[in-house]
């Protein structure tokens, strides 16, 4: 039976993988296009994702771009499985 | 001590979830979409000219169009989605361009058994011959709307339907405006191209 994910249900984090699940698979997304399409602080981002990460939802990767420094994220195969599940709790409560 | 259980998910909650889960999703792609938008607006650009050149000068349209390729294929690397500074990396990207790269030798294979080097060479085929330049720019044309309709299956509709538009006009104005198709070509094909990415560019940020 699918069950809610409370990581997942916290309307920011809700956002965040929502926004990376509109991805194609195995893609990853620049951080900062992710903050401005969310309209979320750099901070707030970062906070999210660390919480995302520790669960091992999302992965981070830091990398350098002609000497800037540049993150990229995606969602792993258990972030996607956890989210389809959320998705299918939520659908379950509506009645859909 | 006791810990507190979270209060239950309501039915409006959740339904509020998944209206804000369709919202965002849609609100990304379209923001990943908008970054693509001045890729458009270059092609746009170089139908427009290009096709106007052939209509209007096309003695010289052979190596104005040649320019034109070299600084949209260059734009194209630059800043398409398969360019370094993209704000989205995916496998799938490395395989379009190479599609691409593929698509365009597949074509410059075929023009060239239609249509022999020499005769684009000396003096500007579409002069020579109006009925061989209406074809060529058909067959270009088509085939670039063709790789648009695959890319759209693939990543976003809006240029699937950009790729079956400009095919319809392109085979329209072919059938019923030979005497003024490169014109034809210009305004619906580069209209069409540049006008999407000016609206995916303003709206979809």
């Amino acid at each position: 039976m699918p069950e809610i994910d409370r990581i997942i249900h916290a309307p920011a984090r809700l956002r965040i993988m929502s926004a990376l699940m509109a991805l194609p698979p195995r893609s990853q997304l620049d951080f900062r296009t992710l903050g401005k399409s969310l309209d979320l602080t750099d901070g707030n981002l970062g906070a999210h994702l660390q919480t995302l990460e520790e669960a091992g939802y999302v992965k981070v990767e830091k990398s350098f771009q002609n000497r800037k420094p540049r993150t990229d994220l995606s969602i792993t195969a258990k972030g996607r499985a956890r989210f389809e599940e959320h998705v299918e709790a939520l659908r379950k409560i509506c009645g859909v | 001590m006791e810990t507190k259980e979270p209060a239950p998910i309501t039915q409006d909650e959740a339904r509020a979830s998944l209206n804000e889960i369709n919202r965002t999703i849609g609100q990304m792609r379209k923001a990943v979409a908008a970054k693509g938008a001045p890729l458009l607006i270059i092609w746009g650009i170089i139908w427009i000219i290009g096709f106007g050149c052939l209509q209007f000068f096309p003695g010289v349209s052979g190596p104005v169009w040649m320019v034109l390729d070299i600084v949209g294929v260059a734009a194209s690397f630059l800043i398409g989605p398969w360019s370094r500074n993209s704000p989205v990396k995916s496998p799938l990207h490395g395989r379009m361009g190479l599609s691409w790269l593929i698509l365009f030798a597949y074509g410059v294979i075929w023009l060239e058994l239609l249509v022999p080097w020499g005769v684009l060479h000396h003096g500007g085929w579409a002069a020579h011959s109006l009925l061989m330049g209406r074809k060529f720019a058909a067959f270009s044309a088509t085939l670039c709307m063709f790789a648009y309709v695959i890319m759209g299956l693939w990543l976003d509709r809006y240029i699937m339907w950009l790729g079956v538009f400009v095919t319809i006009a392109t085979l329209l104005g072919y059938l019923f405006l030979p005497n003024y198709f490169f014109l034809w070509l210009a305004i619906t094909g580069g209209g069409a191209l540049a006008g999407t990415g000016l609206f995916v560019r303003k709206f979809w940020r």
